[in-house]
């Protein structure tokens, strides 16, 4: 790097664009050593000094010892508060051991001669940075971090050794490389400050950063330039596109990369030449092969395109046949990206269709207000959530829970149960069984309980054969052996009041749990009572 | 315009010093509550226990080498209550200050609560203090002369030589406390005793260009209403070793690594706005926090300094007052993940608040046990004591003398309900005890002589203060303990610690 570049570079800099520029941005964007950078300020600035140059400021770093009795104590007198006393008392020095104090002060030109004179032994004073006006904030001085932590960032190692940084015992875990966070708002206004006064590494910056996504750009820009020579089909494809992707980061992205691949004369030539290479023909057997692929399923396109899409940049002679291929490709990558959106506002549809429902579900329930409102409340959780309600009634109902699920879907579950099997080797099935007692009252107590029984091999044989579709059938045939003993038939009729219990709670609501109750009642034997009272004991018998 | 010295670009540029983090010795403990332990059903009742039945072993010792010769040959008595009147005798248990304006839980409960409740009194130390101790019997209060001079803060475990009153207190003597823990590294310590000596003699023994430092801060203060973001810069360009001259650059490179003792981040404004709305729109809050009050901007910054210094060099991190981490001891480490790429270096390192470290220089044999805290039991141990006469360097010192790193946890200051172990009880002396989060830099080397157990210890205190306030960066050199300060600034300039004026004697 000569001496005249970096003249150049630093007038434009400070003198043009009005920056700040640091030994450490300096020897950044100049590939220099820290050192060699600061020397470089100090040509700099005592040239501009010669010059008359009035515009350019200087601000210093002195490092050096200082006498103890000017830091230690006397700094920390200045916080006026009652607690002062008791500060210092608590921070006697006494029998503390004197420490030797190394300052590190950043000056202006102004003070730098009092600043100076408060050292008792200096061990390096340098120019910190040149900006176009005196620095009297020091919060400045981080400003230009912003390009030093961008090239530490990106160049990482062999930087570390050109500006001279004194690294050691670090190991990086994994070889990941950096992707920089999206900067918080503060910062990103400082960034965009600086990256326009510093245009070069800045774009390089960017499109790095949007490597991930610049797979996809370039496909789409690439796209772009075959554009005039296309067919309408792939115009349109292109079209739908671009206006599907309307988001403006992708937009944004877009721009970037043409106008990176602008840059690339040797990217922009490839696709043309091969545009002209490739005839009509390959647009036809685009056309084919898209819609073929189309059908074959998106996802392996998808999968595929990834690594197919780069070769069209790296290869010359095979793509007159492989682009058109990769170009049907990206045409089905692009519109499952539009999928996507659309797939999202069905999705906000629904939900909406949703709210609606419920809307009108409110509305039902704010009608239904005027009959009860116990009622009322209780239906509406019904509705829209089955197992909630019974999760806020009772919890010996808890027992229940894992039936609900499946007996919602009616009768199903009854076929699929898990049979257990006994000792002995037979498989069992659960039954149901009534106790009655007397209790403490005097009063007369039906108790059901449920218990497995070893049941004949035929039984549960016939139950699992039993295809869903069956259902009825199955149904059927249960209360027909319902209608066997009675031991069977209590069984039946509790099982049917479980699962009618459900029905019951909806039927409430509209009020026809009479009905149901007689309903029931054609099934089983006792009264709808006396159901709902063994249906509160049952989990009492479980246990 | 001064006189600048052109700097030379040396083609051997100096190397960084490194030391290696070695497995932790047996008498430290880990503050790790992994998951097992992380229950809050205990009583805290059994840290006292617990304490008591540790420490009551080493204060007797104790108190047997200090009483026994005394005339009157004064007697152990094991249990507190069954002190008889007028007769020399010494008991042991746990220190209880019965103080009016400690904050007391059925205080908080009567108050009124449509009235705001008053401030918190900074300190609690009144002279209608009681001091008491107990132990599984029961309580006796300490009175006499002789306890107005001592340092004593609830939770304690101190053994008192006196005689009880016909009142039936306890007329106090003299105190004795457990002392200095062993030290794991006495034998290493012999063998360069030489160099030992040297120290002890003058502190200003040489330095070898050889010699590790590692680099302690504190009270980053990220984030605050006035930030000072320049001094952060300067120190981060100091480490890297590309700021000031040679010599600047040559000390920077014996930096060997770099420890942050807690407060990092300013504390976050409670604005109440927040809450305000936390039960309002949650589905517009991205993060589920609300954008116009919450702001990731001071980890984003620090994470972008610790990147710079992590580059460097390792760096260890201790979550403190300030900072976004529970408020409960020991305040486990940060999730790495929220500190973005310097995450991945394995030599980034987030450490429990307090942890203990060990650190071997890689250029001479020296192993070294630090022990670190950010600062909070020295800060609430303060509100006990009046001052003058206590100061914290001495306070600092008699926690390694009481064998205990925060007496007044779980009393005052919050803490883990410990069922199985009180980890806070020092089992070995550290050779380096770090303190962070305080006003001033001050250190100390804390001495032991007295052969009895024909080990020496020693321990080097540091007081680190924090660095938003001061500019001040602690160096500490591994073989010979030295302190040196570094202090960063600017001159007449905002954001820099000196914004009233220029800190001129």
């Amino acid at each position: 790097m000569g001496s005249e570049s970096i003249e150049d570079f630093l007038t434009k800099q400070i003198l043009i664009e009005g920056n700040i520029i640091t030994y450490r941005s300096l020897s950044r964007q100049l590939s220099l050593h820290v050192n060699a950078a600061k020397n470089a300020l100090a040509t700099f600035y005592m040239k501009a000094r010669r010059d008359g140059e009035s515009k350019v400021a200087a601000t210093y770093l002195i490092s050096g010892e200082v006498q103890l009795d000017a830091s230690g104590s006397g700094a920390m007198d200045m916080d006026v508060d009652m607690e002062n006393n008791r500060e210092n008392a608590e921070y006697e020095v006494d029998d503390a051991e004197e420490v030797q104090l190394v300052e590190v002060v950043l000056v202006g030109e102004k003070d730098l001669q009092y600043t100076t004179s408060k050292f008792s032994t200096i061990y390096s004073t340098h120019i910190y940075s040149l900006s176009p006006a005196p620095i009297r904030d020091m919060g400045l001085i981080c400003g230009p971090n912003e390009i030093v932590r961008d090239i530490d960032n990106k160049k990482g190692t062999e930087m570390e050794a050109i500006v001279g940084k004194i690294v050691g015992n670090v190991q990086q875990g994994k070889g990941k490389p950096y992707v920089p966070p999206p900067p918080p708002p503060a910062v990103a206004t400082s960034a965009s400050g600086s990256k326009s006064s510093v245009p070069v590494p800045s774009e390089n910056r960017t499109t790095k950063k949007n490597t991930l996504t610049s797979e996809k750009s370039k496909a789409s820009d690439f796209f772009a330039k075959a554009k005039p020579r296309e067919t309408k089909n792939i115009k349109e494809a292109i079209k739908k596109e671009t206006k599907k992707n309307g988001t403006e980061e992708y937009s944004v992205e877009l721009n970037a990369k043409s106008a990176g691949a602008s840059k690339d004369s040797k990217h922009e030539e490839k696709p043309s030449k091969r545009k002209q290479e490739s005839p009509s023909e390959s647009l036809h057997e685009k056309i084919d092969l898209a819609t073929s692929s189309k059908a074959k399923g998106k996802v392996l396109a998808n999968k595929t395109g990834g690594a197919k899409r780069k070769l069209p940049d790296s290869e010359s002679e095979d793509e007159g046949e492989k682009f058109p291929v990769t170009v049907k490709k990206n045409v089905i990558v692009s519109d499952e990206e539009v999928d996507q959106p659309i797939l999202r506002a069905n999705r906000a549809k629904g939900k909406d269709k949703g709210k609606q429902v419920f809307k009108e579900e409110n509305d039902d329930v704010l009608a239904m207000m005027e009959v009860d409102d116990d009622q009322v409340i209780r239906a509406s959780r019904c509705r829209k959530a089955s197992p909630e309600p019974s999760e806020l009634e009772d919890v010996e109902m808890q027992d229940d829970l894992d039936d609900k699920p499946t007996t919602k879907t009616r009768k199903k579950p009854k076929a699929k149960k898990i049979v257990p099997i006994g000792k002995n080797g037979v498989k069992k099935k659960r039954v149901m069984k009534s106790k009655m007692t007397l209790d403490a009252k005097g009063y007369m107590v039906t108790e059901d309980y449920s218990s497995y029984e070893s049941v004949d091999e035929e039984e549960p044989d016939i139950e699992p054969a039993k295809d869903k579709g069956n259902q009825g059938k199955g149904a059927s045939e249960k209360t027909g052996n319902s209608g066997k003993t009675s031991k069977t038939k209590t069984t039946t009729s509790e099982s049917k009041g479980s699962r009618a219990k459900k029905e019951e709670d909806k039927k409430r609501e509209t009020d026809t749990l009479t009905k149901s109750k007689s309903a029931r009642g054609s099934g089983a034997s006792g009264p709808g009572q006396k159901k709902i009272a063994s249906f509160f004991a049952k989990p009492k018998g479980n246990k | 315009m001064a006189n600048l010295l052109h700097l030379p670009i040396s083609d051997s540029p100096p190397t960084r010093a490194t030391t290696t983090v070695t497995a932790p010795s047996s008498g430290s403990s880990s503050f790790i509550i992994d998951s097992k332990n992380k229950t809050y059903k205990f009583q805290y009742s059994n840290i006292y226990f617990l304490r008591l039945s540790a420490l009551r072993g080493f204060v007797q010792e104790s108190a047997v080498k200090r009483w026994t010769h005394l005339p009157g040959n004064p007697s152990f008595v094991p249990s507190v209550l069954e002190v008889e009147p007028s007769k020399l005798c010494y008991i042991i248990g746990t220190v209880y200050m019965d103080m009016p304006l400690k904050p007391n839980v059925m205080e908080d409960i009567a108050r009124d609560h449509s009235i705001p409740a008053p401030p918190p009194p900074p300190y609690y130390y009144s002279t209608d203090d009681k001091v008491m101790i107990e132990d599984e019997s029961g309580r006796i209060q300490l009175v006499g002369e002789r306890l107005k001079s001592e340092r004593v803060v609830t939770g304690l475990i101190i053994g008192v030589l006196g005689m009880e009153t016909p009142d039936g207190k306890f007329e106090v003597a003299d105190v004795c406390y457990a002392g200095l823990a062993p030290q794991s590294s006495s034998k290493v310590t012999e063998e360069s005793e030489g160099t030992m000596e040297v120290d002890s003699a003058c502190p200003d023994a040489e330095d070898l260009l050889t010699d590790e430092w590692i680099g302690v801060v504190s009270g980053l203060n990220i984030g605050a209403p006035s930030p000072s973001d320049g001094q952060v810069q300067l120190l981060v360009e100091y480490l890297t070793g590309e700021e000031g001259g040679t010599n600047d650059r040559i000390s920077a490179s014996r930096i060997s690594r770099l420890i942050i003792v807690g407060n990092s981040m300013a504390p976050m404004l409670v604005t109440g706005k927040g809450e305000a709305d936390a039960e309002g729109d949650r589905s517009s809050r991205k993060f589920g926090y609300d954008g116009t009050t919450f702001s990731s901007h001071p980890v984003d910054t620090l994470s972008g300094y610790l990147l710079d210094i992590g580059r460097v060099m390792p760096i260890h991190i201790l979550p403190g007052e300030t900072d976004p981490s529970g408020t409960i001891l020991p305040q486990q480490p940060f999730p790495r993940a929220m500190f973005g790429t310097v995450s991945t270096f394995s030599t980034f390192t987030c450490e429990t608040n307090p942890t203990y470290l060990s650190l071997s220089s890689d250029s001479s044999p020296i192993t070294r046990t630090l022990f670190l805290h950010s600062g909070q039991p020295v800060n609430d141990m303060f509100k006990y004591l009046p001052s003058p006469p206590h100061s914290r360097l001495s306070t600092v010192e008699s926690t390694l003398k009481w064998r205990h790193i925060a007496p007044t946890a779980p009393d005052t200051l919050w803490c883990h309900p410990y069922i199985t172990s009180d980890p806070f009880i020092f089992e070995e002396t550290p050779d380096l005890y770090i303190v962070g989060g305080q006003k001033k830099l001050m250190t100390k080397l804390v001495k032991d002589d007295s052969k009895d157990d024909g080990l020496r210890k020693r321990c080097r205190l540091v007081l680190v203060p924090g660095f938003a306030e001061t500019g001040i960066f602690a160096l500490i050199n591994l073989r010979t303990l030295r302190v040196k300060a570094i202090r960063f600034r600017g001159e007449n300039m905002s954001g820099s610690m000196e914004d009233g004026g220029d800190g001129g004697p």
